[in-house]
């Protein structure tokens, strides 16, 4: 056993063989020898008077040991081998990375003792000088001491002063991110859990040394540490314990007042933090000082990114002044800070025309987020100011900016619960009274504001409003919404008020509503000359925004059932079946549920009772109508309950099969009844003829249930089998759609056995001869229609990961050589990739397989590719669109790696003669550059001469302003890319600035700018 | 900064809408000719020297002030000060100058003038103005360049 180990560690001291670690950990592991054996081995070396070989022997039991699991070594070994490469510390500090590095391992052993971690910290501390250590080795010594900090706290603990300055003594001077990420943790956990003894300042310097900090991760970096992490980790550090407010405060207030402004939203982020744990009284001193910094920002800055970090710092100000509150001579302390900022404040609030009204809106509202005592004594002053400044104003601008303040308290009320104490309670009838003639201001954006103001009142935690206030609401809405010239904004804003109301207060609200509207909807239109009145497509949009909760639902849903079947409303269809659909976006619970079903079966009955009717029919095939009418169903279907499911099914099936006759139709010409040739009497959907379009409605009751049940649907088979024969027959496009949604979302669900794999391959057989004959262009007509069955039916069995999909694809993909289908199977690649609302997808429970779309670019982007080449060229357009819906359509991590195959093909996209096929490209691009820069960046020689010769192309403005907005969105590569074209770009985008379209030029103005202004500094 | 600031607090007022788009503006064969309001969307987001504003908001420039004639190739813009005796003037007028450099076909001729009676030094701002070499040697200052570039940096891409 001796001889391989023998032989393998001279392998290693020789011939440097990289693989000797592990073969002998394996044998080790093993048990054909032991740790002893190789120590024993390795004696000579250990000895050696070459520094250089006992440097080479430390290392192979370093590398032995970070290739053993935690818990092979016992206890003896580890104090062995620790004690042992302690020693090796104490050699000369050539050998120090590899006893380090070997002791790293030993840190992460189960069965290290105290004594052991605490001689492995001393040595450390003792002996070793990390400042001279290479990078890595300060890595091992940081993760040493993180090891012992994580896995073994109170053994640490005993070292108590030592280690910490063991630790100081180590770190400091550290620069390297990579160590830095690794030595902030270990010092938050130091300064929370040791004691600091003197050391408080010394550890805090350390640490504070590197705030703000400014990093730059070199592009291509692969240990992934960002700025953000560093900042993070220090952030911690500096806020870990009260003990370093006296040193950290002073530091912060300096860097607020800094000219830097990532030092500035730093330095903001960081006070928010240690206000938290610093505590009121160490804040207590300095609080107005940081407030007035705060404030300056606030005002001036004009950067959202600084004003979102003074917003975070001065709440948590607030917040932590309030935490004081619980000593009572404390009290003052939030009270006498929350004074002093009103009175910087108050006069802004009096002077609501000028620049800071909005900005003090926001800063107050920064404090009241503070807590609930902060925003009672805010309000309280706030709004009596407020409502003076609001009655003395006659101008409607600063009025507009007095609601956006007082909006923004409510608001804030809002969030905290006051039980009977709210701060509006003894202001609320004034508050009422400002929003109640702001909302009859004939100005828009105050009319929004005032609508949404009273939301904000009434839906106050306890909103101490009276049911006359109420009311008063509602009917205000109601007129507002009601009246013909309404703005769409302001109508929206009261519906939701409108809708609020009758969900929350429905026995109050109700009979001040409905009655109202529903008399609209009666009212006979023809004699009303009056202009002020809305029209019945207004009132039914407002009845589906507005209804919501089961009372209403019940009470609206009623009344549209009754027009439904109503001829007189005939001409409203479009808006009573999308009311309908709206409405039960909203109902999810069993009971409104219930209601809906109702609807389901009543419009099973109207279609099958009165299709033969021409003004019935014309109406009922409406694809707006149709279309609302199946996701109403699909919808219900959605959320019914297993009780009514079998009725409806069997009732829709049953009828779909059976020839059911219908009613003659005695209200339509006989020449309107031509349109039924076929089937003049009865109705027969599943038969080629003007009902496949009701195939549509069919849908949603067939293909929303789970998979396990869909075998169980009434006469699902025989169905199935109609809907397969359809698809070879000329039908319409419209309805032919609708078949093959149908087709495809059964087969999706469909229970895998033989007999769906014979039906599948039966389905292939008639799809490829129908589509692989030659010639005879009479049947071309459905076969091109066939090409589009093939891709629903290829998307349905890929969404599943069914075996059979690839055949399926495959002749999609083989297709696109083809003369005449070659461009309907292009577009095949958009049906695949598209998600649809209606079919295949999750409301519908479909059967969709994890990254179904990023499996089927990369399986299908080689043969893409490789096709393209091989191509003739009249054909070749077709691989490109196919590619480009792959494009668009997946996800951009896949594409990234693919990209350097495909970049030839897009720059072929963009010089082809294929208006659509340009911009898709174009999109494409342009997302690209915010995604994968680094291969833009090498591309830039091909692409931007191309790109501005589609600027000036004639023929498209779209061409155009698509080449121009990703001109545009280059600007964001790296600088010393996009130099060298500057001048050039500038210079050809001139003549587009005289351009015929002023869409294109206002794209040229935008892109010329941003390449004359990209080496503006950003900062500052 | 803070305490350096000429109209510390000053009236804001309320902003135009944005262009309607209607259905010519998408229309390939119909021309569009280069009209007030184009010329004054161009500079009214244009960002006050000393306030985190644009001119707009300050009505230091307003459409009715701006006068286009595209088929005389001409171009006038008169711009009022918050106050009259603002020091910035001359780098507002400067600032639109060089925008309308940038952004309109070279065939126009442009006069940026400050409306009259409405500041101090009226007459000898829109003499600097006026005077192509003195606008061409000020953005030769490297320094007084970045000054008018930060003013006319778009919000979009200060992030």
């Amino acid at each position: 056993m001796a001889a391989p180990c023998d032989s393998l560690i001279e392998d290693f001291m020789q011939n440097d063989d990289g693989t000797v670690p592990k073969k002998l950990s394996q044998t080790l592991v093993n048990g054909k020898i032991s740790l002893t054996d190789i120590i024993e081995n390795l004696g000579g070396h250990m000895t050696n008077t070459e520094v250089e070989v006992r440097k080479k022997a430390t290392q192979l039991i370093a590398d032995i040991l970070h290739q053993l699991s935690h818990s092979f070594l016992s206890h003896n070994q580890v104090s062995l081998l620790s004690t042992y490469l302690c020693e090796k510390l104490k050699d000369h500090a050539f050998i120090h990375p590899p006893a380090l590095y070997g002791l790293e391992a030993l840190s992460r052993c189960d069965l290290i003792s105290r004594e052991i971690i605490e001689l492995i910290c001393r040595t450390i501390f003792k002996e070793v000088h990390a400042q001279s250590l290479p990078q890595s080795s300060r890595r091992s010594v940081y993760k040493i001491l993180f090891q012992f900090l994580t896995g073994h706290l109170k053994d640490v603990q005993v070292l108590g002063t030592d280690f910490v300055y063991g630790f100081i003594q180590c770190m400091d001077s550290e620069q390297d991110p990579r160590n830095l990420v690794i030595a902030f943790t270990c010092a938050h956990i130091i300064i929370q859990h040791l004691p600091l003894g003197v050391f408080v300042e010394e550890i805090f310097e350390v640490v504070s040394c590197y705030f703000p900090i400014d990093f730059t991760p070199p592009s291509n970096d692969p240990s992934g540490i960002t700025q953000e992490d560093l900042i993070l980790g220090l952030r911690k550090c500096l806020s870990a314990s009260p003990k370093f407010a006296q040193y950290c405060l002073p530091l912060l207030m300096e860097k607020l007042t800094s000219d830097m402004k990532s030092a500035k939203i730093d330095a903001l982020y960081t006070l928010a933090s240690c206000a938290a744990v610093y505590g009121s009284e160490k804040m207590f001193e300095l609080q107005m000082s940081f407030f007035n910094c705060i404030k300056k920002e606030m005002f001036l800055s004009g950067d959202t990114k600084v004003e979102e970090a003074a917003i975070t710092a001065l709440t948590a100000l607030i917040k932590t002044a309030s935490t004081g509150l619980t000593q009572s001579d404390r009290k003052k302390s939030l009270e006498g800070f929350i004074e002093d900022i009103l009175n910087e404040c108050k006069s802004h609030l009096l002077q609501p025309e000028l620049m800071l009204m909005k900005s003090t809106g926001r800063l107050l509202q920064a404090v009241a987020t503070g807590s609930a005592d902060a925003c009672s004594q805010v309000a309280m002053v706030t709004i009596p100011l407020l409502i003076e400044s609001y009655n003395k104003q006659t101008q409607h601008t600063p009025k507009h900016n007095v609601i956006i303040v007082l909006n923004k308290i409510s608001e804030t009320i809002g969030t905290f619960k006051f039980g009977n104490q709210s701060p509006l309670q003894s202001m609320k009838e004034p508050v009422l009274c400002i929003y109640g003639s702001a909302i009859d201001i004939d100005v828009t954006s105050i009319q929004v504001l005032a609508v949404k103001g009273l939301y904000l009142l009434v839906s106050l935690h306890n909103e101490c409003l009276t049911d006359v206030d109420k009311t008063n609401m509602a009917d205000k809405c109601l007129n507002k919404v009601t009246a013909s010239q309404c703005e769409t904004e302001i109508r929206s804003e009261c519906n939701i008020l409108l809708s609020f109301l009758l969900s929350t207060f429905p026995d109050l609200i109700q009979p001040h509503v409905y009655p109202v509207l529903f008399n609209k909807l009666h009212n006979d239109c023809m004699d009303v000359d009056d202009k002020t009145e809305c029209d019945k497509t207004v009132i039914l949009n407002i009845l589906s925004e507005i209804t919501s909760g089961l009372h209403n639902v019940k009470i609206v849903t009623q009344l549209l059932y009754k027009l439904l079947i109503d001829k007189e409303y005939l001409d409203l269809y479009v808006c009573i079946t999308e009311c309908l659909y709206k409405i039960s976006t909203r109902c999810t619970d069993i009971d409104s549920v219930l209601y809906l079903c109702e609807g389901v079966k009543l419009i099973h009955q109207i279609i099958t009772t009165h299709c033969r009717c021409p003004r019935w029919y014309n109406v009922l095939t409406n694809t707006a109508v149709i279309s609302n009418i199946s996701s109403f169903l699909r919808q219900v279907a959605a959320h019914w309950s297993h009780t009514v499911v079998n009725d409806i099914q069997s009732l829709y099936t049953e009828s779909f099969l059976k020839t059911v006759s219908c009613k003659n139709c005695e209200c339509c010409s006989i020449e309107a009844l031509a349109q039924f040739q076929s089937n003049p009497e009865s109705f027969c959907p599943l038969k080629p003829g003007c009902d496949c379009v009701f195939i549509s409605v069919l849908s949603p009751i067939i293909c929303c249930g789970p998979a396990k049940l869909q075998k169980d649907i009434p006469n699902i088979e025989e169905i199935q089998k109609y809907l397969h024969d359809l698809i070879f027959e000329p039908l319409d496009s419209v309805p032919y759609e609708y078949i093959c949604k149908c087709v495809a979302g059964l087969l999706n669900k469909q229970e895998q056995n033989e007999s769906l794999d014979t039906l599948l391959l039966k389905l292939l057989d008639n799809l490829s001869g129908c589509l692989c004959e030659k010639g005879n262009e009479n049947s071309c007509y459905g076969n091109k229609q066939c090409v589009a069955a093939l891709a629903w039916i290829s998307k349905a069995l890929i969404m599943r990961g069914h075996k059979l999909s690839e055949k399926f694809s495959d002749l999609l993909v083989s297709l696109l050589c083809h003369q005449v289908y070659g461009c309907l199977a292009a577009d095949g690649f958009s049906i695949i990739l598209t998600d649809n609302d209606d079919i295949l997808n999750k409301s519908m429970q479909a059967n969709i397989r994890m990254m179904y779309k990023q499996r089927f670019f990369l399986e299908n982007l080689d043969k893409i590719v490789h096709n393209y080449h091989t191509a003739d060229s009249d054909v070749k357009m077709n691989y490109l669109s196919a590619l480009s819906h792959m494009l668009k359509n997946t996800n951009k991590s896949v594409i990234l790696p693919e990209l350097s195959k495909l970049y030839p093909l897009l720059i072929q996209s963009l010089l082809s003669n294929d208006l659509d096929l340009q911009l898709v490209t174009m999109d494409t691009l342009t997302d690209l550059i915010f995604n994968a820069s680094n291969v833009i960046e090498k591309q830039l020689d091909s692409l931007i001469p191309q790109l501005l010769k589609m600027c000036v192309y004639k023929q498209s403005l779209k061409v155009r302003v698509s080449a121009l907005k990703c001109l545009t969105q280059l600007t964001n590569l790296p600088l010393h890319k996009l130099l060298p074209y500057r001048n050039k770009v500038v210079r050809s985008l001139v003549p587009v600035l005289d351009d015929r379209k002023r869409l294109v030029r206002n794209e040229a103005v935008i892109a010329r700018q941003e390449w004359i202004l990209m080496d503006m500094d950003e900062d500052k | 900064m803070g305490d350096s600031l000429i109209n510390a607090n000053p009236i804001i007022y309320e902003k135009t809408g944005e262009r309607v788009l209607e259905q010519d503006d998408f229309d390939d064969n119909v021309e569009d000719k280069i009209d007030n309001r184009e010329v004054f969307d161009l500079i009214r987001n244009i960002n006050d020297p000393e306030h985190p504003l644009t001119l707009e908001d300050l009505n230091v420039v307003d459409c009715d002030n701006v006068h286009v004639n595209d088929d005389e190739n001409s171009v006038e813009i008169l711009f009022t000060p918050t106050i009259p005796h603002c020091s910035m003037a001359t780098l507002i007028g400067l600032s639109i100058r060089v925008k309308l450099l940038r952004s309109l076909p070279p065939r126009f001729k442009v006069d940026v003038k400050i409306s009259p009676g409405t500041h101090a030094s009226e007459e000898a701002v829109n003499k600097q103005l006026a005077d192509k070499e003195r606008v061409a040697a000020a953005l030769e200052n490297s320094h007084l360049l970045s000054v008018v570039n930060q003013c006319l940096k778009s919000k979009r891409s200060s992030g």
